[in-house]
C-alpha cells in the first residue's frame, strides 16, 4: 500500500522507535533526533541519495 | 526538532533504512516508499522481538548449507545458563577471539564446550559446527538484531517451531508434494501444511521431486543479474546444461509477474550468452490476461527456450508468526 508522505513520516518514525527499543542500533537517538531521522529518509528515498549517503560516511572513516 | 550534527544523522539515517530494508518493513522502488504487508503486520505484532527474530532466523534457515547444524546450534545455545551465553557472545563478537585481552580463559572454554556439545546434538565435525555457529548466532548486517541477542524464550518458542517444520519436511512421508496436471495442460503443485513465509523453502527442499529434470545452481541465495536484479531460484537442466530461471509469486499472478519473467530470462541470454533459457512461473492463480498472454509468448519462443506456469494450492494447516 503506498500512503501519502505524512503517514509515511510517521510510520517509519514509529518502524525506527520500535527497533531502537529492542536495541537494534549502535547510534542511539532521542525521540527528537528520530523524528528527523524519519523526514531525512524519505528525503533520502525522494530525492535518490542513498549513495550518496553511503559515500559520505565512507569517507569519513 | 533538534538538528542533529551531519556525522550522526548520517550514520544514524544509514543505520536504520539498512534495517527497515533488510527486514523487509518498507520496500523502495523508483524513490516511492511502501510499507509492506510485514511492517504493517510488525507494527500490529505484540511482540516485536519474536516476530523480527523469525524474520531474521528464516532468513538465515533459508541460507544455511546445514540446517541441522543450525537447528542444533540453538538448541543447545537456549539450555544455556545467561553466563555462558555470555561469554558465547563476547567470544563470537571478538572475532576468532585470538587477538582479544578482554576474552578470559573462561569465555574460550565455555565457547568450545559449546561448540562439542552442537557438534554432539548433530553428529557433525566440530569445524562444521563452528562455521555454522558463528554465523548462525551472530549479526552480519548493520542495524538488525543478532540471534544470539533474542531474548531465550522468543528464541527458544522459535526454534521450535523450526523443530516441528523440520519434522514435517525430513520424517515419514517421504513425498511431501503432488504435482496434478490439468486438462488444460497446466500442473497443479499442493503442498499441505507448510508456512506461506516458506513457499521458496519447500520448493528448493522438494525441489528434486518437483523438477527432476532439473539442479539449482545458485547456492541456495538469490541470483544476482548484471543488471542488479535478483532471482528467485536460478537452476540448469542436467542433461543439456540449460539454463533455466523460476519466478516465485505467493499471491495471485499479475502479468507483471510475466514481464519480470521475460526480462530474467533476457537477462541470463545476454550475460551467458546464450538463447536456450526456459522460465517458469510459480504461482497461486493466474488471471486471464497473464494466462493468455503466457499462449501468446509461448509460440513465439527462440528455438531451445521455453516458458511455463505452475499453479499451487496452499492448504495452511500449519501457521505462525
Amino acid at each position: 500500500m503506498v500512503i501519502d508522505h505524512e503517514e509515511n513520516e510517521e510510520i517509519i518514525f514509529r518502524f525506527i522507535s520500535e527497533l531502537e527499543d529492542i536495541g537494534s542500533f549502535d547510534v542511539s537517538t532521542t525521540v527528537d533526533e528520530r523524528r528527523e531521522i524519519a523526514g531525512f529518509i524519505l528525503k533520502v528515498i525522494d530525492e535518490d541519495l542513498e549513495e550518496t549517503l553511503v559515500e559520505e560516511i565512507d569517507a569519513w572513516i | 526538532m533538534t538538528h542533529m550534527n551531519k556525522t550522526k544523522l548520517y550514520e544514524a539515517t544509514f543505520e536504520r533504512l539498512t534495517a527497515l530494508k533488510s527486514y523487509k518493513l518498507i520496500s523502495v522502488k523508483k524513490r516511492k516508499l511502501r510499507v509492506t504487508e510485514r511492517g504493517f503486520n510488525f507494527l500490529k505484532h505484540d511482540n516485536k522481538w519474536y516476530y523480527l527474530g523469525k524474520i531474521l532466523l528464516t532468513d538465515k534457515y533459508r541460507r544455511t548449507q546445514h540446517p541441522d547444524v543450525f537447528l542444533a546450534c540453538y538448541g543447545e545455545f537456549v539450555t544455556l545458563p545467561y553466563e555462558s551465553r555470555a561469554s558465547i557472545k563476547k567470544f563470537i563478537l571478538s572475532g576468532s577471539g585470538d587477538e582479544d585481552g578482554d576474552l578470559s580463559e573462561e569465555d574460550f572454554t565455555t565457547y568450545r564446550e559449546f561448540i562439542t556439545n552442537v557438534a554432539r546434538r548433530c553428529g557433525k565435525a566440530d569445524s562444521i559446527v563452528e562455521r555454522v555457529c558463528n554465523p548462525a548466532l551472530g549479526n552480519t548486517i548493520v542495524g538488525t538484531i543478532a540471534p544470539m541477542d533474542l531474548p531465550v524464550e522468543e528464541l527458544s518458542q522459535i526454534i521450535a517451531e523450526f523443530d516441528a517444520l523440520e519434522e514435517f519436511f525430513l520424517t515419514s512421508d517421504p513425498i511431501k508434494a503432488d504435482l496434478d496436471v490439468n486438462s488444460e495442460g497446466v500442473k497443479t503443485l499442493v503442498i499441505e501444511n507448510m508456512l506461506e513465509l516458506h513457499l521458496e523453502d519447500v520448493i528448493r527442499r522438494n525441489f528434486h521431486q518437483l523438477f527432476p529434470d532439473l539442479e539449482i545452481v545458485d547456492k541456495n541465495q538469490h541470483y544476482r543479474t548484471r543488471d542488479g536484479t535478483y532471482i528467485d531460484i536460478f537452476c540448469k537442466h542436467k542433461q543439456d546444461d540449460k539454463y533455466t530461471v523460476i519466478e516465485l509469486k505467493r499471491d495471485k499472478s499479475p502479468s507483471s509477474a510475466l514481464i519480470q519473467l521475460l526480462d530474467y530470462m533476457n537477462q541470463i541470454m545476454k550475460e551467458f550468452n546464450t538463447d536456450k533459457v526456459t522460465g517458469i512461473l510459480v504461482c497461486k492463480e493466474m488471471d486471464r490476461r497473464t494466462r493468455s498472454a503466457l499462449c501468446a509468448i509461448q509460440s513465439n519462443m527462440p528455438k531451445g527456450s521455453s516458458i511455463s506456469a505452475i499453479e499451487f494450492n496452499l492448504k495452511m494447516e500449519y501457521s505462525c508468526m
